[in-house]
């Protein structure tokens, strides 16, 4: 008895919860989804923050067309499984003309099919694997230059201007790490230098990069090519600076996050970087929202907050030019022209990319970013 | 439950004839879903209970296990084109062979030793589908799982889906309940309950381990490869540690040894996180509060003996038999 | 470079000892898988790092984390332990776990998964021999671990409480016959053995100067059931052997093979390790068990 009570019970709450609302003629929803626990929580929150920030604005403006704009936030725990379900339950949802996410590109593999079966348009502030834009999907875009452009620059960095002849790689043991290594591979060669190791590490668990640094040592290695997170990144040049070891460290977008210097302290100094969003960048537009959301939320932002806040400006624009309901956005996200956020140009190629933008190169100088010049 | 015989089977069936109705109620895809979800994870609870509950083999990672099935069935499917029906079955053999082989190797194992070699398992296994780039796509997982099909009846909306779930759960929960029933299922709870005793009735202990743990691992295997089937999508971070003891929970907040409480632990954890937005933040601290406190106050679950099931059974008055011992 | 490595595997391999130790106290006696071991104590850490940001003294914030995890073993045997002492093996066990997550996540409700310096103003220096480099950081820890063991083994020989434990150890009933407080000593062991655990885990945040939520279960209770497994299950010497055998397993497999498979050799030695040798190497004697 308890047992079919509890589950009558359960099930029509579940029946009265699921009963989708009306569309809101009133307002445009969005929706963000990303990893808002777990390891990569500080991503997914930043996502919240850049778009709230937008939102924020932008109603205060008066909205967009006299329609405010409203969001939610769905957690994927960057996990697929999760994330699938995530698709379902708000893809459902009629009220929702887009979505900000997903922020793992695994999560977003497993989710854009069912995303696909209501046209919801989903865009990108942060997947990097190349793959994705070139399943299929009409409804993705991303904001983010894909890991075949910014790998290379990392590689060309390295070679041509920090004049490495003998590197290493460290890449991060995640589906991200494996594409950015993969590229890498590629691109040494290319350039005239080979590979002298190689190492992963897990990303969120492993502390100790002493065997790494002791056997680059051993190799002679000049530089380490470093594709993977901020804090493996803080570690590995803290006990590099212990044993001594002197190769200049060369990382991928990911480290170029606040904490590298936080966690890594003196010995992250000359650490360089390519990233798409230079957190001290002191352009005018670039300076405000840096100060804007610094002063929110007690830390800069880093590409994930910055990204999230030009996709939802870039979706007001579209909605301007045009665009009513999801498939007229999707269309007008993918005609429409150029669109100039804090992150740089955005304009999607027909596959959904921004192969166009450009990327910048900072280092860490006296316990801060700042802009590196290359050569 | 201490109901008579008939009034159980009368409420069995009752139950099962409201599950197949209940779609003509619920129409929302999204509920459907999560109610398709649960019928597979019950069946993963139920597996737990076989090992947990009714042998007293403590593992902690039967999620490997769920991965096996599922990327089994991927490979065979995506792959290599088998039709569903093939690969799903022998998703199951192949995770019942392993926990075979795994259970063998421990055979001799302390109880301590089995819940550690179990959790490295765990450890091993993700490691595995995480590297094993050639076969499994390591973090990339293999996408576009084929939905399941018969003969060319194509389960491919939530609602056909349902039956096909529900179908496999009652299939599944019969089969369980007749293992525990027999002369299999007693010689488990033997070994449970007493070891030392039990090899001196003449059961050989290590046998009926390896056993337990087979059976249980074939139903874990076959939910692990339904599921991929359903969300379409084979990836490594689906069986973590955590998630094999988010799926121990479901098992013991029923009531280990207790197979109607599988199905309502589950359904607890698997239904509340999709309501309730912050008991999904706080599930995992829930989870942990509820170990405890279960443990402390009701052993046996919620409807086990002595548990909350049977203390409101006490206040609605059914007909009991003599209350059976409550120790374990 | 061997050398190097060596090195590298008994500095981490000492602060596993330490970590070990603290776990095979609560083993030794009522042979339960202490769970929660690991999540204890990293709450002891974070009440540290916690004092640190405030700007509390180093030494002060650590001694407070020492006194945190001592506690928090006390009240959680007290009460989840205690209760279910003598139900069985599954319950205890699914109790631990239980706690364990409690901890955990009200770490991660608190700090969030992010990793934090854990600066304590004191940077070690380094020796070179050659062209090995020893930081003075890995002497003292391993100075430490090494006065810790013999600190633990003098007091279980020397004192009454002491006494009392190994009496626990050998069995319950006799030793309450004989006049040992069971209840008390008990909490004291667990005590201990978190106070040691949280002793560990500062070592290990200083050492990486950091500190994240995986110091507990994923980078402690773990390493700590390694050791056990390795050095023999119940035995001090055999924790403290185990846990060095264990760092130079890891550091030697990293350098010498392959980081990406580290963990999945180690755990299949240990595999190995449980089929074919599962007292250990250094198990303990029947009557000295602790």
């Amino acid at each position: 008895m308890t047992k079919k009570f509890a589950t009558l019970a359960l099930l029509i709450a579940f029946a009265l919860f699921g009963v989708s609302a009306a569309f809101a003629a009133d307002t445009i929803h969005f929706a963000v989804v990303g990893p808002m626990t777990g390891d990569s929580a500080g991503q997914g929150i930043q996502m919240k923050a850049g778009a709230q920030l937008a939102v924020d604005e932008i109603n205060a403006k008066g909205g967009i067309n006299g329609k405010k704009m409203t969001f939610e936030v769905a957690d994927d725990m960057a996990t697929p499984n999760q994330a699938v379900i995530v698709a379902q339950k708000l893809s459902l949802d009629k009220k929702i003309l887009f979505v900000v996410g997903h922020n793992n590109s695994s999560c977003s593999i497993a989710a854009l099919p069912m995303w696909e079966k209501t046209g919801v348009p989903v865009i990108s502030p942060s997947n990097t694997n190349p793959t994705l834009t070139r399943l299929g999907h009409k409804n993705y875009f991303r904001v983010v230059v894909n890991d075949d452009i910014m790998v290379n620059q990392v590689v060309r960095l390295a070679v041509k201007d920090l004049q490495v002849k003998k590197p290493a790689l460290v890449w991060e043991n995640s589906d991200y790490g494996k594409g950015m290594k993969d590229v890498a591979l590629k691109a040494l060669p290319a350039l005239g230098v080979s590979l002298v190791g190689e190492e992963s590490y897990v990303p969120g668990v492993d502390r100790d990069y002493s065997a790494i640094v002791t056997k680059f040592k051993g190799l002679g290695a000049d530089g380490v090519l470093f594709l993977g997170d901020y804090t493996g990144a803080a570690l590995l040049a803290k006990q590099a600076k212990n044993l001594n070891y002197k190769a200049k460290i060369v990382g991928a977008s990911s480290i170029a996050h606040p904490k590298l210097i936080e966690i890594g302290g003196p010995a992250v100094e000359g650490v360089v970087s390519v990233t798409s969003f230079d957190p001290n960048d002191l352009r005018p537009k670039q300076a405000a929202f840096i100060k804007k959301y610094d002063s929110i939320n007690k830390e800069k932002p880093g590409e994930w907050g910055a990204h999230a806040y030009d996709i939802v400006y870039l979706v007001k624009a579209a909605v301007e030019a045009g665009a009513t309901d999801r498939a007229s956005l999707i269309q007008k996200l993918q005609t429409g022209k150029s669109f100039d956020g804090v992150t740089g140009n955005i304009k999607f190629d027909k596959y959904g990319d921004v192969p166009d933008k450009k990327a910048f190169v900072i280092t860490v100088k006296n316990g801060s970013f700042v802009s590196y010049k290359v050569k | 439950m201490n109901i008579t015989a008939n009034n159980r089977k009368l409420i069995t069936l009752a139950v099962i004839l409201a599950a197949c109705a209940l779609p003509l109620v619920i129409t929302d895809e999204y509920a459907l879903r999560v109610l398709n979800v649960f019928f597979i994870y019950s069946v993963v609870a139920l597996s737990i209970n076989l090992i947990v509950g009714f042998c007293g083999q403590l593992d902690m990672g039967r999620a490997a296990f769920m991965g096996l099935g599922a990327y089994w069935s991927a490979i065979l499917a995506v792959r290599l084109h088998f039709p569903f029906f093939v690969a799903f079955l022998t998703a199951g053999i192949f995770a019942g062979l392993v926990g075979a082989i795994l259970g063998f190797l421990c055979r001799k194992s302390s109880f301590d030793y089995l819940t550690l070699i179990t959790i490295g398992f765990n450890v091993v296994c993700q490691v595995v589908f995480l590297n094993w780039i050639p076969v499994t796509n390591g973090a990339m997982g293999i996408p576009k799982v084929p939905v399941p099909q018969f003969f060319g009846f194509v389960f491919d909306t939530n609602l056909r889906f349902y039956y096909l779930a529900l179908g496999f759960l009652v299939v599944c929960y019969i089969l369980i309940e007749r293992i525990t029933k027999s002369k299999l299922g007693r010689a488990f709870e033997a070994i449970r309950d007493d070891s030392i005793a039990a090899s001196y009735s003449g059961i050989n202990i290590q046998n009926f381990k390896v056993l337990n743990f087979a059976i249980g691992s074939v139903f874990t295997g076959l939910a692990g490869s339904l599921l991929v089937h359903y969300t379409q999508y084979a990836s490594p971070f689906n069986y973590t540690l955590d998630e094999s003891v988010y799926q121990l929970q479901m098992a013991i907040l029923g009531g280990l040894g207790s197979l109607p409480g599988s199905l309502l632990g589950t359904l607890i954890l698997v239904v509340a996180p999709e309501i309730s937005r912050s008991f999904y933040e706080y599930r995992l601290v829930f989870v942990g509060f509820m170990m405890v406190i279960m443990m402390i106050y009701w052993p046996n679950g919620l409807l086990g003996k002595a548990g909350v099931g049977e203390r409101l059974i006490g206040i609605m008055r059914f007909r009991k038999k003599e209350p059976e011992e409550a120790g374990r | 470079m061997f050398l190097q490595h060596l090195i590298n595997g008994l500095s981490i391999g000492s602060i596993y000892a330490l970590i070990a130790m603290g776990y095979n106290m609560v083993y030794g006696i009522l042979e339960l898988l202490n769970f929660a071991h690991g999540d204890v104590y990293a709450v002891g850490c974070f009440a540290a790092l916690g004092l640190l940001t405030m700007g509390v003294h180093p030494a002060l914030a650590i001694l407070a984390g020492i006194i945190v995890g001592f506690v928090i073993n006390l009240f959680v045997e007290k009460l989840a332990y205690r209760p279910v002492r003598y139900s069985g093996r599954v319950t205890p066990t699914i109790t631990a776990v239980g706690i364990a997550y409690i901890m955990r996540n009200a770490i991660l409700k608190i700090w969030g998964p992010e990793t934090f310096a854990f600066d304590i103003g004191v940077r070690g220096s380094n020796l070179q021999f050659g062209g090995i480099i020893i930081g003075t950081l890995q002497i003292y820890i391993l100075l430490i671990a090494v006065s810790c063991m013999v600190g633990i083994t003098l007091y279980l020989k020397k004192t009454k409480t002491g006494q009392g434990i190994i009496a626990i150890s050998q069995s319950i009933p006799t030793a309450a016959l004989m006049g040992v407080p069971v209840n008390r000593t008990i909490s004291i062991v667990y005590g201990i053995g978190g106070a040691l655990g949280v002793i560990g885990g500062i070592l290990f945040c200083i050492y990486y100067d950091s500190i994240f939520i995986g110091i507990g279960f994923a980078l402690g209770t773990i390493k700590a059931w390694m050791a056990s497994i390795i050095g023999g299950v119940g035995s001090l010497k055999g924790a403290v052997m185990g846990a060095i055998m264990l760092g130079l397993m890891e550091s030697m497999v990293s350098g010498y093979v392959s980081t990406l498979y580290k963990d999945a050799i180690v755990w299949l030695l240990l595999i190995a390790f449980v089929l074919f040798k599962p007292q250990g190497l250094f198990p303990a004697q029947v009557a000295e068990k602790i």
